[in-house]
């Protein structure tokens, strides 16, 4: 495994008792594999990611507990820029809104080799051949006029490709990568997500995909890792997921898609909220809102309910093979 | 559905002026759009950024400025109505908007809100006319009658865009413009909206236009839908013909790159080359043409009209 997360906790500083934003997460990534990232807004899924890269917004989140492990090296206690360096395994992120992450007022060859001189790419025309190499890898054509253009001369997907560029530029053998598309249209979506795909495979990178979108998940990922209220819910294989949905939430997540291709009329949405994280108590976050709630689930741990191999829901109560593509819905 | 159309825009075409440099540029966000609402249907209108849908949904109320094209409602053309008999006619068509947070004022309770276009109009033939008004129309969007005295600051998304809606169908209107009612809201929460529009289109006989980006939400909730690409309809039809037999590449394009939540349907790159063309300088001929894979001469200087086609459709295509 390139990269492996055991038991992270993220929580509000000097809260007493703790606050805990992301709670107990493992995942995770092998090489040339994509594992996917899912919940919906507040689950913990983009602070997982951060505290990953070392990026958590200080000094109100810190990282209360856990390991992260880059190739077998715990690096919960290194700054960022060690974490993207090659000796220590290398990590590199992209955003969801490219033109936030670049520098509006310089030209977009010069971001790449600014992050290209930081990795000591050598001097003279070097750096800028290996621009043109990057740009090549991303797709972008006529590299020429590219390099020399402003963020603002460039639609949404070709931003994202030159942040893609520069995420590369340090060799990453991790690639986060929070929602990186949703800020882009479908059709320019599709496109990039299938250069992500191809970049995994063949540079030999390990891909951490966060996402709300169940659809870009299926499409996308190899594996899934499935968050609630700070949470793994459940983690699965993404055929399996698919296939048996485990967790109540999972389902519930499911049946509330909507399916034009066969469409049915009313969704069945999930009834009520996710909870506040300062209303989450004891037990099962999701047993307020779920179906096969039981006394139990109240309070204590949850168990880990081994579906297959490599299928794990953190619930009481795990559910039978009814999923989007194994019958009825 | 009835078939008795509510609503008739005909040749509808706004433009926004815009400066680059010394230059003065027209943007062409509305372009010869044409399409009509049967009373009691759902109609969806899709398409990507800045395709026009919402400056579409804007113009039928007059909120954007349409320099041509004419929107007939109960007999009269909507866009040169005076101001005075506009104001009524938007008690009747009301739209709803994306962002909860953005559409409601802070600093007023939600009743007062949802009242507001109510009080303006002197809707309201006393106080507890009012409370009463604002009471059911909470409970018609599923929230207890107590909501009234909260503010927004107290309410979750779904609960606000609820709000947002209670607050559109408080004078009993005709007609709802939704424009992207969903798109800030989680998966879970856009099921219950969506769910509560369909929903209040039964039990108040309203005719909705649903605009979004999102053409799965579309097909879900829609009777009909109409696909924009940079200003114009290219493809009009019913929902399922639509996603059975897309007749415009850029339709069928659109469907392709829909992330399907199939793990056996892998992502493929999209159908659609490219991305759109600067609305500022467009060329002539079909404006997809740069995109299509089934381009041919013709299409560069020969702009298809929206036309019948089978299966009941009208298609912007000359090979549809």
């Amino acid at each position: 495994m390139v990269l492996r997360v055991n038991d992270l906790s993220v929580s509000i500083a000097n809260s007493d008792p703790p606050l805990d934003i992301v709670k107990g997460v493992s995942l995770e990534i092998g090489e040339g594999e994509i594992l996917g990232v899912v919940g919906e807004s507040g689950c913990g899924k983009s602070m997982t990611s951060l505290a990953i890269m070392g990026l958590l917004p200080k000094p109100a989140l810190a990282q209360r507990g856990g390991e992260i492990l880059l190739e077998g090296k715990d690096v919960s206690d290194l700054p960022p820029y060690r974490r993207i360096e090659q000796d220590c395994g290398g990590i590199s992120m992209i955003f969801q809104e490219p033109m936030t992450s670049l520098n509006p007022v310089m030209r977009v060859g010069e971001q790449i080799m600014e992050a290209l001189r930081v990795h000591d790419a050598g001097s003279g025309r070097a750096p800028e051949a290996r621009a043109r190499e990057l740009l090549d890898l991303v797709h972008i054509a006529d590299a020429a006029h590219q390099l020399s253009a402003y963020p603002h001369e460039l639609s949404g997907g070709m931003r994202q490709r030159i942040m893609i560029a520069i995420a590369l530029a340090c060799n990453p053998k991790v690639l986060i990568a929070d929602e990186p598309t949703t800020a882009l249209d479908v059709t320019v979506q599709a496109q990039i997500l299938s250069l992500i795909r191809e970049l995994c495979e063949e540079l030999s990178m390990a891909v951490l995909f966060i996402t709300h979108d169940l659809g870009v998940v299926a499409q996308l990922a190899d594996r899934v890792v499935v968050m609630y209220a700070g949470q793994v819910a459940e983690t699965a294989d993404v055929d399996d997921l698919f296939a048996r949905p485990a967790h109540p939430y999972t389902h519930g997540l499911f049946s509330c898609l909507p399916d034009p291709e066969n469409r049915s009329g009313y969704l069945n949405p999930i009834p009520g909220q996710a909870p506040l994280i300062t209303d989450i108590g004891d037990g099962c976050a999701f047993a307020p809102r779920c179906r096969f709630v039981t006394a139990e689930c109240r309070s204590g741990l949850l168990p880990a309910a081994d579906i297959a191999a490599g299928h794990l829901a953190m619930c009481h109560h795990p559910q039978g093979s009814t999923g989007p593509n194994g019958g009825s819905r | 559905m009835s078939g008795e159309p509510i609503l008739e825009a005909e040749g509808l075409r706004t433009s926004f002026f815009v400066k680059r440099g010394s230059r003065k540029f027209e943007l062409k966000a509305v372009d010869d759009v044409s399409f009509h609402l049967d009373r009691g249907e759902i109609l969806g209108l899709v398409g990507e950024t800045g395709c026009g849908k919402t400056t579409v949904g804007r113009s039928l109320v007059g909120l954007a400025k349409a320099k041509a094209g004419t929107v007939t409602y109960g007999g009269e053309n909507i866009l040169s109505v005076r101001q005075s008999r506009l104001r009524d006619i938007r008690l009747k068509i009301r739209m709803v908007f994306q962002d909860p947070y953005a559409s409601l004022n802070p600093r007023r309770s939600i009743g007062d809100s949802i009242a507001e276009a109510g009080d303006i109009h002197n809707h309201f033939k006393d106080k507890a006319d009012r409370a009463g008004q604002i009471a059911r129309a909470l409970e018609n969007v599923g929230l207890d009658a107590a909501y009234a005295d909260r503010f927004p600051h107290e309410l979750s998304g779904g609960q606000r865009q609820r709000v947002g809606i209670a607050r559109s169908i408080l004078p009993e209107p005709d007609i709802i413009i939704a424009d992207e009612p969903v798109s800030a809201l989680d998966v879970s929460i856009q099921a219950q909206v969506l769910n509560l529009l369909m929903d209040l289109r039964k039990s108040m006989q309203l005719t909705i236009l649903f605009i979004s980006h999102d053409l799965s939400v579309v097909g879900q909730i829609s009777d009909r839908i109409a696909v924009m690409y940079l200003g114009r309809i290219v493809e009009l039809a019913e929902a399922g013909e639509l996603f059975s037999s897309p007749a415009h590449p850029y339709t069928e394009a659109l469907i392709a790159a829909i992330p399907k939540p199939d793990p056996s349907r892998k992502i493929h790159a999209s159908l659609a080359r490219g991305e759109p063309p600067s609305r500022l300088e467009l060329k002539p001929g079909c404006t997809y043409a740069d995109r299509c894979p089934i381009r041919q001469e013709r299409c560069l200087t020969d702009a298809p009209d929206l036309k019948p086609s089978a299966g009941g459709k009208l298609v912007a295509c000359h090979f549809a």
